[in-house]
């Protein structure tokens, strides 16, 4: 018996490592030790021998199935993992065709250069409000020291509306329902659309301003210098920055403040018209007429303003030549932002 | 304005060149905005007397001239026919470069050799055309370089003179201000006149006190016919004003050197009549210089003799009074008129002047006599001129006395930001021509419109001294933000979802065509074009063309977005409302070679649902539907959305939806009809949306709280309903929602589908009910009773089957 079983174990065990797939090991296992296996029939004839014989006998036919299953597992195991290999190895793809295109979108140039500007601002404390588009005279001219015969009106190419409103020509008005509104201090920006009925390659009927206000007690030229400085440098890195004498009916003293210009760094191009500078921001001390227009006595406060040009900025930093692209709205223009 | 500088140096001294001098213009206030450089490339022009004309043996249109420069002859043939013998004309020389760098070769002319050329003022670059050679004063020397006797060279600067610089319109004022930025005196204008009594007394009457401060008038007598001088000629040229004739050039001359405008009147239309400054007559009539008939009415002033106009008062003089060649004595009037009604007036006429664009800004009162005196003086020492005083000398009462200001020197020199001196502020300002005396500043009659308050001595202290010294310093005052602003805030949220998900933001134009606009409540009454002229009441008009734009230059599959303002009139007040507003086309994810992620849409209604839904779920809201047939006009006129009427037609019947949160009209969508669609010249399915963020910034959003979850197993029970296409699913939505057993955890559907079998009416949802008790795992046979019972009350009470 004893050699009936290493016959057995011999047998089964070159058959298990013979084996090629998964499926024909599972045959052998079944053949080896199922029902009908030999060693089945094995252990059916243990009940034949001798009893004395038999403990000894079965802890031997129980070893050699436990080892047999042991095999079997084994050699299992090594069978899957290689199936799964050369399945796998068949899977093949060109992993270098593209992914899938998800959508992404893009925000508006103009709309990130604002967001850019008072994020700036926002950090030394200016919060963002909105204004209005449609304005009365009062709020677009009146308040603003713009009286009805004021030369600084043919700056203006106003457009009227059939109500007795005007299409706000700056973002101005602001400061004046800012302070109608609220007393000081104010720190604010208004971002917004405005409009003059002019159109060319540099100007659009429609464009978008950025003012800034603050209101104090007493607000000196240096505070202003030293506000649109950090602003500029923010935005443009140190560039060289000049401040010249203006005039804005709604300012005394006026500034317009230039950078150095982008394109050529100052020697003088096309963009500038070879002045080497760019004007990108009008600025001036509150003129005190706009306080009285507000209720505010002139003697007690003090307040600088300034207004941005939004697509001049976002021109310069993107390098784009013609405003017009801005409204276009060419998919193939706004997909490069 | 333009400028030349060989003017500006008869003034001020300038050592400094081109480039530096423009610095510190632009640095003054004067932006320079075109630098133009005139005659700089002639060369070896001089000037020459002709000594003998012949035929050319071989063309009739060609002569041979021998021309002396007073050293050498040259031989030059010529086609001019306007020469004779004993000329003095300009000659170009072998070597000679002339305008536009024309370079003079000795050279053969039909077989007859030519040494040269003789000019016209085409040629050396001064007019745009000329009759024939230039022929000179017969006094001009011969064989002199030509190009600087006759101021040939010039620069021209073009400058923006600010709007309150009114003072800077003119050779002299620009002149005044540079030499305090240069610091360089200032020459005087040269006057030296030798005045004869008035011969006679006109009288002057001003019925227009809110017109005319200063009005005066001066008889010259005698003229010579003298031809202008050249280099009067030149200065005016060179400013862009052609030149006349002698007197009437004598007058511009004046206009730009002093900015006070001039006008001379023949003087016999003046001799023994009175004179006026009067309001026009109604429907009055006036020929003017340019020989357009301008139709008066009684807003105009007018400069009236006898009564009748002869010039409309500061803009142009009238045709019949005019000088003519002939005239020898003229009536010279300087006047002060006041800026508002002269800026109306040049609206009215649509004309603007040499003369009313400076009276416009505002004119020196004081200049007035200094400018009929310079006048006069050229007019004697070139044309020996009998000049007579004054013969009408008006001022208006009050005009002309001086104007102060109380100032502190503290207040200037917090204003600016920077300790100052005194002296650093009293010097600029002395200078300037301000006199200070006791905490008071007196201004200068030029910058008395433009100096009312003190700040303004502040502004001319920093022009002078620059604003390099003025240190930058960061205002350190907190001022308490108010809280973001939630229209702000809900329009960052919705934008940034839009982008995340595929959307290309635009930027539109408020003002749309009238063929597009919905309504036309606020209309623009000076567009630019009309297809620029309704304020919108939506954005869907802009996203449509800018959808047409890109379509048609193969963009396709397209997800726009804007967040802007619609427009409207409400109880006669302008009303703006802010949308986010979108529109797709095509596939959801463009083109793609894996087929199932091109099979996508993202034109259908279905996507762009479930787009909403997820949006308002970013924010914070959830997102509700609205039927049209539900819809009510007052829901929809609150949420600024148009009414049906208004609207009908737009979408494809059945494809449109409204939009709701917290049983509140918040916006709406759906898929456009193709006809809507043809008035942009679009064929692709569009589907559209549009939220109005001005009523949902208006809603509150709860701060969400914990809900405890079960840690118990759940269970699913299907059922698939027919139900007739008549009806709609969110009714059985809502009625499971209402009478859901309490384990009924979430309901989904697997599955939509119609098919023969169950009838063309009918469709057939799968729905799947998932339950789950928050203390135990569900019993198969509790599962059972509370899906039975649902399903047998849901097939109630629609009278539906079960598959
Ligand atoms: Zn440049």
């Amino acid at each position: 018996m004893k050699t009936q079983l290493e016959s057995i174990q011999k047998i089964s065990h070159d058959s298990i490592l013979g084996a090629k797939t998964s499926i024909d090991l599972d045959l052998i296992k079944s053949k080896t030790l199922g029902k009908n296996s030999d060693f089945n029939g094995l252990m059916k004839l243990l009940s034949t021998i001798p009893k004395e014989e038999r403990p000894e006998m079965g802890k031997l036919i129980n070893a050699v199935k436990k080892e047999l299953e042991a095999q079997i597992n084994e050699k299992q195991k090594d069978l899957l993992k290689s199936e799964r290999e050369s399945s796998l190895a068949n899977q093949t793809i060109d992993s270098s065709l593209p992914g899938i295109e998800f959508p992404i979108g893009t925000k508006h140039p103009i709309i990130q250069t604002i967001e850019r500007i008072t994020e700036i601002l926002g950090r030394i404390g200016f919060d963002t409000k909105e204004g209005t588009e449609i304005e009365t005279d009062f709020y677009n001219f009146e308040a603003l020291n713009i009286k009805e015969d004021h030369p600084a009106r043919d700056m203006h190419d106003t457009f009227y509306l059939n109500t007795d409103h005007v299409l706000r020509t700056h973002t101005s008005p602001a400061q004046i329902h800012e302070m109608e509104t609220n007393s000081p201090p104010i720190k604010i920006i208004v971002p917004g659309q405005v409009f003059r009925c002019d159109s060319d390659v540099t100007h659009s009927p429609v464009f978008h301003q950025i003012e800034g206000l603050y209101v104090n007690k007493k607000v000196s030229f240096a505070e202003l210098k030293g506000t649109l400085s950090f602003f500029i440098n923010e935005l443009f890195g140190s560039t060289p920055i000049r401040f010249r004498p203006s005039y804005f009916p709604f300012t005394e003293p006026s500034s317009e403040i230039d950078v150095q210009c982008v394109m050529c760094q100052g020697k003088g191009c096309n963009v500038c018209s070879h002045t080497g500078w760019l004007e990108i921001l009008g600025a001036g001390m509150v003129n005190r007429e706009v306080f009285k227009s507000v209720g505010y006595n002139p003697d007690e406060v003090q307040g600088f303003a300034f207004g941005v040009g939004v697509e001049r900025i976002a021109m310069l930093m993107h390098g784009i030549n013609d405003i017009r692209l801005f409204y276009e709205n060419d998919r193939r223009f706004l997909e490069q932002f | 304005m333009k400028f030349s500088l060989n003017w500006l140096k008869e003034y001020v001294n300038i050592s400094i060149t081109t480039d530096e001098l423009v610095n510190k213009l632009v640095m003054a206030g004067h932006e320079v905005e075109e630098i133009i450089e005139l005659g700089h490339e002639l060369k070896n022009v001089v000037t020459g007397k002709i000594l003998s004309i012949e035929k050319h043996p071989d063309a009739d249109k060609l002569v041979i001239t021998q021309i002396s420069d007073g050293t050498t002859e040259h031989q030059i043939v010529t086609g001019a026919n306007n020469i004779s013998v004993g000329d003095i004309v300009p000659v170009a020389i072998p070597g000679a470069v002339l305008h536009k760098g024309f370079k003079i070769k000795a050279s053969k002319l039909r077989g007859v050799p030519s040494n040269g050329m003789l000019c016209s003022e085409t040629e050396l670059g001064l007019t745009e055309s000329s009759n024939g050679i230039w022929i000179l004063d017969k006094e001009i020397p011969v064989g002199v370089d030509f190009i600087s006797y006759a101021s040939l060279r010039d620069t021209i600067l073009d400058v923006s003179i600010l709007p309150n610089r009114g003072d800077c319109q003119s050779i002299y004022g620009l002149a005044r201000d540079l030499s305090v930025v240069l610091n360089t005196p200032l020459k005087k204008l040269e006057i030296s006149v030798n005045l004869t009594e008035a011969s006679s007394t006109l009288s002057f009457s001003n019925e227009g006190k809110e017109f005319c401060d200063r009005y005066t008038g001066r008889i010259i007598r005698n003229i010579k016919p003298t031809e202008t001088p050249l280099k009067i000629k030149r200065f005016l040229q060179g400013m862009g004003v052609g030149t006349i004739n002698f007197v009437v050039d004598i007058t511009n001359y004046v206009l730009l050197e002093t900015g006070q405008p001039l006008h001379a009147f023949d003087f016999s239309h003046v001799n023994g009549y009175d004179v006026s400054c009067k309001q026009a007559n109604s429907k009055e009539k006036i020929k003017g210089l340019d020989s357009k008939t301008y139709e008066l009415n009684t807003e105009d002033y007018v400069i009236a003799i006898d009564g009748k106009a002869q010039a409309i008062a500061g803009l142009i003089g009238g045709d019949e009074s005019s000088v003519k060649e002939s005239t020898s004595d003229i009536f010279l009037e300087a006047a002060n008129f006041r800026s508002a009604p002269i800026r109306k007036a040049q609206q009215r006429h649509g004309l603007r002047t040499e003369s009313s664009i400076r009276f416009e800004k505002g004119t020196d009162v004081e200049a007035v006599e200094r400018a009929s005196a310079r006048a006069a003086h050229l007019y004697q020492k070139y044309a020996g001129a009998v000049v007579e005083s004054l013969a009408i000398d008006y001022k208006k009462e009050g005009v002309g006395s001086s104007s102060s200001i109380k100032f502190s020197y503290r207040d200037i020199t917090q204003l600016i930001g920077l300790n100052l001196s005194n002296q650093d502020i009293d010097n600029p300002l002395r200078q300037l021509g301000f006199e200070i005396e006791n905490g008071r500043v007196f201004v200068p009659s030029w910058r008395v419109n433009d100096c009312v308050d003190w700040p303004c001595l502040a502004e001319e202290v920093l022009r002078i001294n620059g604003f390099d010294g003025v240190p930058e310093v960061l205002p350190l005052e907190t001022v308490v933000p108010s809280k973001k602003e939630r229209k702000r805030e809900l329009r960052d949220l919705m934008s940034n979802f839009m982008i995340s998900n595929g959307f290309n933001q635009v930027v539109s134009f408020p003002m749309i065509s009238p063929k597009v606009a919905v309504n036309q409540d606020l209309v623009i009454k000076n567009p630019i074009s009309s297809e620029e002229s309704v304020m919108r009441a939506d954005i869907r008009p802009e996203l449509l063309r800018i959808a047409e734009h890109n379509l048609k230059r193969q963009q396709e599959h397209l997800k726009l977005f804007e967040v802007g303002k619609g427009f409207s009139l409400v109880d006669n007040q302008p009303k703006d409302t802010v949308f986010c507003e979108g529109i797709c086309t095509g596939a959801l994810f463009g083109k793609s070679y894996q087929k199932d992620v091109a099979k996508i849409k993202g034109d259908d209604y279905f996507v762009l649902k479930g787009y909403l839904v997820t949006c308002f779920k970013h924010i914070g809201f959830n997102l509700e539907f609205l039927s049209v047939e539900e819809a009510k006009e007052e829901e929809l006129k609150e949420a600024s959305l148009k009414n049906k009427g208004d609207d009908s037609g737009a979408y494809i019947p059945g494809k449109h939806t409204y939009l709701t949160v917290n049983k509140k009209v918040v916006g709406e969508f759906g898929i456009l009809h193709p006809n809507f669609l043809d008035t942009y010249d679009i064929s692709d399915q569009v589907s559209y949306f549009k939220l109005n963020i001005t009523i949902l910034s208006k809603l509150n959003v709860e701060i969400a709280k914990y809900r405890p979850f079960s840690k118990f197993p759940s269970t699913r029970r299907d059922i698939a309903l027919v139900i007739p296409k008549t009806l709609a699913y969110d009714k059985i939505e809502r009625f499971v929602e209402t009478n859901k057993p309490r384990t009924l955890k979430k309901t989904f559907i697997f599955d939509v589908f119609e098919s023969d079998k169950i009838g063309s009416d009918n469709r057939s949802i799968g729905l799947a009910f998932v339950y789950q008790n928050d203390k135990k795992t569900l019993e198969d046979k509790d599962v059972n009773r509370a899906h039975d019972k649902l399903s047998e009350r849901l097939l109630k009470e629609f009278n539906l089957s079960s598959r």
